[in-house]
């Protein structure tokens, strides 16, 4: 089975997994480590988390920070079989991930979504200058 | 043609926008809204929640009934969308099609009471919406395409606040 981990700085894990959840509903295959928030340490938490899966289990590691220390302790389990690390995350991109296939992970899926994701990111203002809002000629 | 008309305050928000697509397959949005149309933010706004391959304008009413009139619309799949009943009425006014008037959205407000769960109506909203179901428009009730239609007669009898005068 596909599961997904959202893994960040405080409680942007629990806060984006929310907002998700507003606009598809409960995603019970998400869980969130909220790093630096409670008295257990990252990588013990982790380690929990991985422990609880099964050999069968394909898991979507998703990071907040490419250069982050909540990044970089999650490098360590992409050497576990069918774990794919993603950093960088946004909603577009989660929304996009959480209807995909649920039974495993879509790489190719995933890298379209990756880039699409990317393309959500714009500076409005800049887009709004150039905007036509009537596409009659008449 | 012009396939139904929506009224929604909202005017179109990007649930809606496709979800009735994918049911109508339309190809272009009319929004006929006094208001909108003299707000250039507002309108780009808009802009984002229509779909990729739709066509769009938000004009005030007079403009967009002189739009839906145009030939060159006979040919394309036409959703139109107004904020008000009073609106639809002005604009049916101006225009020989009688399309299906669909009663979508209209949010909670103050000295408004609740005709269906999308809906919250004041007497003037129904005494537009009488009279739109009385010139003989099909008048029907439903917020998405997947929620249930409901005709309008059905939820005007249920409705005994605030409508009669």
């Amino acid at each position: 089975m596909r599961k997904i981990l959202i893994a960040t700085h405080e409680k942007y894990a629990e806060g984006i997994r929310a907002a998700a959840e507003l606009i598809l509903g409960p995603q019970p295959e998400v869980s969130v480590i909220c790093a630096y928030t409670g008295e257990i340490e990252l990588s013990r938490q982790l380690e929990n988390y991985f422990s609880a899966c099964t050999s069968e289990d394909e898991v979507l590691v998703l990071t907040d920070l490419y250069g982050g220390s909540v990044n970089q302790a999650c490098m360590q389990y992409t050497t576990r079989p069918g774990t794919h690390l993603v950093t960088g995350i946004n909603l577009a991109l989660l929304i996009q991930i959480l209807t995909m296939d649920k039974e495993h992970i879509d790489i190719e899926g995933l890298r379209a979504a990756v880039e699409e994701a990317k393309n959500q990111i714009i500076y409005v203002n800049e887009v709004m200058k150039e905007m036509v809002t009537d596409d009659f000629g008449f | 043609m012009i396939l139904k008309i929506r009224i929604d305050d909202r005017l179109l928000h990007g649930q809606v926008a496709y979800s009735w697509k994918s049911a109508l397959s339309y190809d272009a949005i009319v929004i006929a809204s006094d208001s909108a149309a003299k707000d250039e933010v507002r309108k780009m706004a808009l802009k984002l929640c229509c779909p990729d391959g739709v066509r769009l304008a938000t004009r005030t009413v007079e403009d967009a009934a002189e739009l839906l009139r145009n030939p060159k619309l006979k040919s394309m799949r036409v959703f139109v969308i107004a904020p008000d009943p009073e609106t639809v009425c002005r604009l049916t006014g101006l225009l020989e099609e009688k399309p299906p008037i669909n009663v979508g959205g209209m949010q909670m407000r103050e000295g408004k009471t609740m005709f269906s769960k999308a809906v919250y109506v004041d007497s003037t909203d129904v005494e537009y919406l009488d009279r739109l179901a009385e010139q003989g428009y099909t008048v029907e009730v439903q917020e998405v395409p997947a929620t249930p239609v409901y005709e309008y007669q059905s939820v005007r009898k249920k409705y005994k606040t605030g409508g009669n005068t």
